[in-house]
């Protein structure tokens, strides 16, 4: 939950959205307008930073982003990892 | 639209693009020419906008050079069309920096960002033939059948760009192995450029892609002589791959822009004059 809780204050900062917005089955890359391929490469960044995780060589995919459920899974895995 | 008027409109254009597709190359240039005319008298709108354009980056030039230009670059822009038809075939000279040789030799993923000049797949076409790994970012209708994709008889991965999450597959296969070619001269939200003189925004996708891969970036672009032989040059433009920040992204971008306006101006007749690039 806490992984989600981080993940939808980080997405609410750059998409420039209400934390609120971000629930577990909210959908993400190709359902909301703003978030482009600038906005994914700066999630990343957070994600790296916010989580401190490494990215460069994760295994990830556009299926990756398509959803909260997914991206959270996706971090909490990463975080597992390290 | 009904489906079957749909699905009469998309053979249509798949006899029409077989029909283009055999026209023999010697006679490409004459018909590119006559369609050039026939567009630019019928859609002012086209032709307002490039003579604009031309207005605002070459002002030097006069009413009738800028007509002129405009023709040749829309002749250009046609015969390259027809000439994208016949990808596979495609004949022409690369000249390649040695350092880029070698980055394109050594079999990792690297991304390569070019301009739309003359026929505007030159560049992965290019690319393939150097290191059989070349993928770019297209559009393809949906009515083209693989016998028919122009891509896959030429060998070119492409990664269709109006999908979700597209960048997220041009990252995985550079980091694959791919060549992958970006097109950044056109309009785009992500970065406050200067070009020609004015403030305009562009794509910052081929500095995110050099710095989320970790690859350098190179430049190529594609250029046809006067005796109408197509060449490729390549060069590097970061050896390293950009920082991973939006401050890199924009600084990267502008200077990749600095030297966009280079290439144009070396061959002002044959950039695409007609988009809609500043946004006026």
């Amino acid at each position: 939950m806490e992984v989600q809780q981080r993940l939808a204050e980080i997405l609410g900062e750059i998409l420039a959205r209400p934390a609120q917005d971000f629930q577990a089955d909210t959908l993400l890359l190709g359902a909301i307008a703003e978030f482009d391929s600038m906005a994914l490469m700066m999630l990343i960044t957070e994600l790296e930073l916010r989580f401190d995780v490494d990215l460069q060589d994760a295994d990830f995919d556009a299926e990756t982003f398509s959803d909260m459920a997914n991206l959270s899974e996706f971090i909490q895995k990463s975080i597992e990892y390290v | 639209m009904s489906r079957p008027r749909h699905k009469l409109r998309h053979r249509l254009a798949l006899c029409l693009m077989k029909y283009l597709a055999r026209i023999p190359a010697a006679r490409r240039p004459l018909l590119a020419g006559m369609l050039a005319r026939i567009i630019l008298r019928l859609s002012s709108r086209t032709r307002k906008r490039a003579i604009n354009n031309l207005a605002l980056a070459l002002p030097l030039l006069s009413d009738q050079q800028r007509r002129t230009m405009v023709r040749q670059s829309y002749t250009g822009i046609i015969q390259g069309l027809l000439d994208c038809l016949n990808l596979a075939e495609l004949e022409m000279d690369i000249h390649c920096d040695e350092q880029a040789a070698q980055y394109l030799a050594s079999g990792k993923g690297l991304c390569v960002v070019t301009l739309h000049t003359c026929c505007y797949e030159l560049v992965p076409l290019a690319l393939q033939r150097l290191t059989g790994r070349s993928t770019t970012l297209s559009h393809l209708p949906k009515f083209i059948d693989p016998k028919h994709n122009p891509y896959q008889k030429a060998g070119i991965g492409y990664v269709e760009k109006k999908q979700p999450g597209a960048f997220v597959k041009l990252l995985n296969q550079v980091k694959q192995g791919a060549v992958v070619t970006l097109h950044a001269d056109l309009y785009a939200e992500d970065i406050n450029v200067h070009f020609f003189g004015r403030e305009t925004r562009a794509p910052a996708g081929a500095a995110m892609l050099s710095a989320f891969a970790g690859t350098p970036l190179l430049l190529a672009w594609g250029v046809k002589t006067k005796e109408g032989r197509y060449q490729v040059f390549i060069e590097p433009f970061m050896h390293q791959p950009v920082e991973r920040n939006k401050t890199a992204f924009e600084l990267v971008t502008r200077k990749l822009y600095e030297r966009f306006e280079q290439i144009i101006l070396s061959y002002p007749e044959q950039w695409y004059w007609s988009f809609n690039r500043w946004r006026t």
